[in-house]
């Protein structure tokens, strides 16, 4: 497979053995062909500008994800799962978060549903993408669990296989990331409503592996975090949104694990209570 | 058979000639449109064939896309293996971009249709490739080599229906024809019998009118020029009918008067004669003289009798027609020296008409005979059969070469055959004539008895 080294820095470069390249993973939030039209244009500038060949891995589903996650099989990773308590030792540290300002976790039914609050969900089928998401599951579920309401739970893999889920009538609510519900809504013509919205979280961190030699690390951050700045880099970021349906150009901001003490408690909140009702 | 016979002519009738052509035709026309047929069908499955493998690499690539992405080898080893299933496929590769091959599935196909229409169809095999590219990323190129083996075996099964089904269709329209022209040009075997009739002497043939149009109006003019002949015909035997009355009346008044005046005064000037020598005395210078006379008398009155005899003997007004053959049978050998041996019923009775007729027959016949045959002896036969007299002259000479034995001479000089048959005809009766170069010849007349 073609790899993406590209010539760069030469910093970098010296740091990475034999242009093997580093496995950059990325959570399935959609499916896998429109996650990699969506980051293949970026590691592809990423690399050419820090001179660190990086190759897209994406997973099947969110625990696929969360696996490479656990085996630390990729070298970098785009995931909220790397708070996940079984994630404690896997070693990654959080370099750049995703541009945009902030995501919630929401539970949507279609605009036509007789639902309308999450009482009325009781006893319902209800999908969420894995039981590792974040603000696909973690959060919405904790909603559920504090509002006293029993459903019936599904997992679709990843966000868009919920929303599909949805769509075609299979579960009659979903657990989901904000934003990507926002995008898929405006992508397929699929009208929704809110029934339930959490309080904002930060974005999707990226993560990089402890083993990773700190000058691909930083160089990788740097391309990442001027992205926005560069016109060639805006450019890409522009294509990329028109691929999942945004309009808004976010491009990455700079981050460390300081800024994500939240989503680590609620993590670990909810396998807690998971654990005990099990 | 006679010698240029209109019938005889040509190898092939009509019908068979139509339906030769009509098939050459319709197996040039089924051929060509067969051959139309397959080249435009050669001409779409080569667009097709093109245009399939192009969207079938694309579609293949499209498929694996996604498992390529998250390196899910077996389900795009199951994929590749059920794809390759497909007809028009045998081998498909996924490779990287440096040509190394990752996975690739291929399956053996059967060739069952003969090499040359596999050469004919010139289809040859596509090899198409596709790069996976996603975002600006390669996972590879997918490979797939598409064989003509199942759209030349479908061009060629389509080719045998198409045969099939023209060879099918020009059997039946074949027949159809075959059958239609055997009914259209049935009568005219019909109207060829009855010519074969009108040649044979046969003039009361007719053909009842049938088949198309165009053969229904030659039949009706065959008709209607059989009956004209046989108007014309039987005019022309009356009026030779007539014409031998008259000569025979002519004959027996010229005898008479022969008989009777020339006859009469040769009598008496032979008694005169007879007289004169008595009163001159036998010494008489006189008497060599009046011999001499009488002896021209005695030969002159034997003249007389013979031309009366000739013209018509008296015999065939007295005792009939038999008698005076057989007579004449006598004075035929005595004047020829052919040994003439005669064979008579004695109770055959004809009409006068009649008896006159075949006597003349029995006399033109026993004439040829002397004139051409170099025959040593010749045998008379008369008889009765179921009504009818049946007269035969036979004869033992060289024979001839060609029997006429029609009523109309084809050319040559043999009024005398024609005037037997003409008188034959008159009598209503059937005149033969038979005869083997060198072994003589047979001249026989067949006459009803009792019609006058």
């Amino acid at each position: 497979m073609l790899t993406l080294a590209m010539a760069g820095s030469s910093a970098a470069q010296a740091d990475t053995q034999d242009d093997k390249p580093f496995e950059f993973g990325v959570i399935s939030q959609r499916s896998p062909l429109l996650t990699a039209q969506y980051w293949n244009p970026i590691l592809i500038y990423v690399s050419k500008i820090s001179g660190v060949p990086l190759r897209l891995r994406v997973g099947k589903s969110g625990v696929e994800t969360n696996a490479m996650i656990n085996h630390g099989t990729v070298d970098f990773i785009y995931s909220n799962h790397i708070f996940h308590p079984e994630n404690d030792g896997a070693g990654y540290r959080v370099i750049a978060r995703d541009g945009t300002k902030a995501i919630s976790g929401q539970i949507v039914v279609p605009k036509a549903s007789q639902i309308r609050n999450l009482k009325e969900l009781t006893g319902k089928s209800v999908a969420f993408p894995s039981k590792v998401a974040f603000v696909g599951y973690m959060v919405p579920i904790l909603a559920l669990h504090e509002a006293k309401v029993e459903v019936v739970t599904r997992f679709a893999g990843n966000q868009e296989g919920a929303m599909g889920q949805l769509a075609s009538g299979t579960a009659e609510a979903i657990g989901v990331n904000s934003e990507v519900m926002r995008e898929f809504a405006e992508r397929e013509k699929f009208a929704y409503r809110v029934i339930w919205s959490s309080k904002p979280y930060l974005s999707m961190p990226i993560a990089a592996k402890s083993s990773v030699p700190s000058a691909a690390v930083e160089a990788v951050r740097n391309a990442l975090i001027g992205m926005k700045q560069d016109p060639e880099g805006r450019k890409i970021l522009e294509t990329c949104a028109k691929i999942i349906g945004d309009k808004s150009i976010e491009g990455f901001e700079p981050a460390s694990d300081g800024h994500y003490e939240e989503q680590k408690r609620l993590y670990r909140l909810v396998v807690k209570m998971t654990e005990k009702a099990s | 058979m006679n010698k240029g016979s209109y019938f005889n002519r040509g190898k092939l009738s009509l019908a068979v000639r139509l339906l030769i052509g009509v098939g050459l035709v319709m197996l040039i026309v089924g051929s060509l449109m067969v051959i139309m047929v397959l080249r435009a069908d050669i001409k779409m499955e080569k667009e097709q064939f093109s245009r399939r493998a192009s969207e079938q690499a694309d579609f293949i690539r499209m498929s694996i896309t996604e498992m390529a992405l998250v390196g899910d080898y077996a389900t795009i080893r199951q994929m590749l293996r059920s794809r390759v299933q497909d007809e028009a496929l045998d081998r498909i590769t996924w490779s990287d971009d440096e040509g190394k091959t990752i996975k690739e599935e291929s399956k053996e196909l059967l060739d069952t249709v003969p090499e040359w229409f596999v050469q004919f169809v010139g289809i040859t095999p596509i090899i198409e490739s596709s790069v996976i590219e996603v975002g600006g990323a390669h996972y590879g190129v997918v490979t797939i080599q598409m064989s003509p083996t199942s759209v030349v075996k479908r061009i060629y099964g389509r080719m045998l229906i198409g045969i099939e089904s023209t060879v099918f269709a020009m059997v039946i329209l074949f027949s159809l024809i075959a059958i239609v022209t055997a009914r259209s040009l049935g009568p005219l075997k019909l109207l060829e019998a009855a010519a074969q009739e009108i040649e044979k002497g046969n003039y009361s043939v007719r053909v009842t009118p049938g088949g198309s149009s165009e053969v229904r109006g030659p039949i009706m003019a065959f008709n209607a020029m059989a009956t004209q002949i046989e108007v014309l015909l039987g005019q022309m035997r009356k009026l030779a009918g007539r014409m031998e009355k008259a000569r025979e009346e002519q004959n027996k008044s010229i005898a008479r008067e022969l008989h009777d005046s020339l006859g009469g005064n040769l009598t008496m000037l032979k008694l005169g004669l007879g007289r004169l020598s008595e009163i001159a005395g036998e010494d008489h210078k006189c008497q060599p003289k009046i011999k001499s006379l009488l002896d021209l008398s005695d030969s002159t009155i034997h003249l007389v009798r013979d031309l009366t005899a000739a013209l018509r003997p008296s015999m065939l007004d007295s005792l009939g027609v038999l008698p005076t053959i057989k007579w004449y049978a006598g004075e035929f050998s005595r004047m020829t020296g052919i040994e003439c041996q005669v064979d008579l019923c004695k109770d055959a009775v004809c009409s006068k008409e009649h008896s006159t007729a075949l006597f003349r027959v029995v006399q033109e016949a026993l004439t040829n005979v002397a004139r051409h045959s170099n025959a040593s002896r010749v045998f008379i036969n008369a008889c009765e059969e179921e009504g009818k007299l049946v007269v035969e002259i036979v004869d033992n000479g060289k024979g001839m070469a060609e029997v006429i034995n029609k009523d109309v001479s084809n050319g040559t000089n043999s009024f005398g055959i024609i005037g037997m048959r003409e008188r034959t005809q008159f009598m209503q009766g059937e005149f033969d004539i038979s005869s083997v170069p060198g072994r003589g010849t047979t001249v026989a007349i067949s006459i009803p008895i009792g019609k006058t």
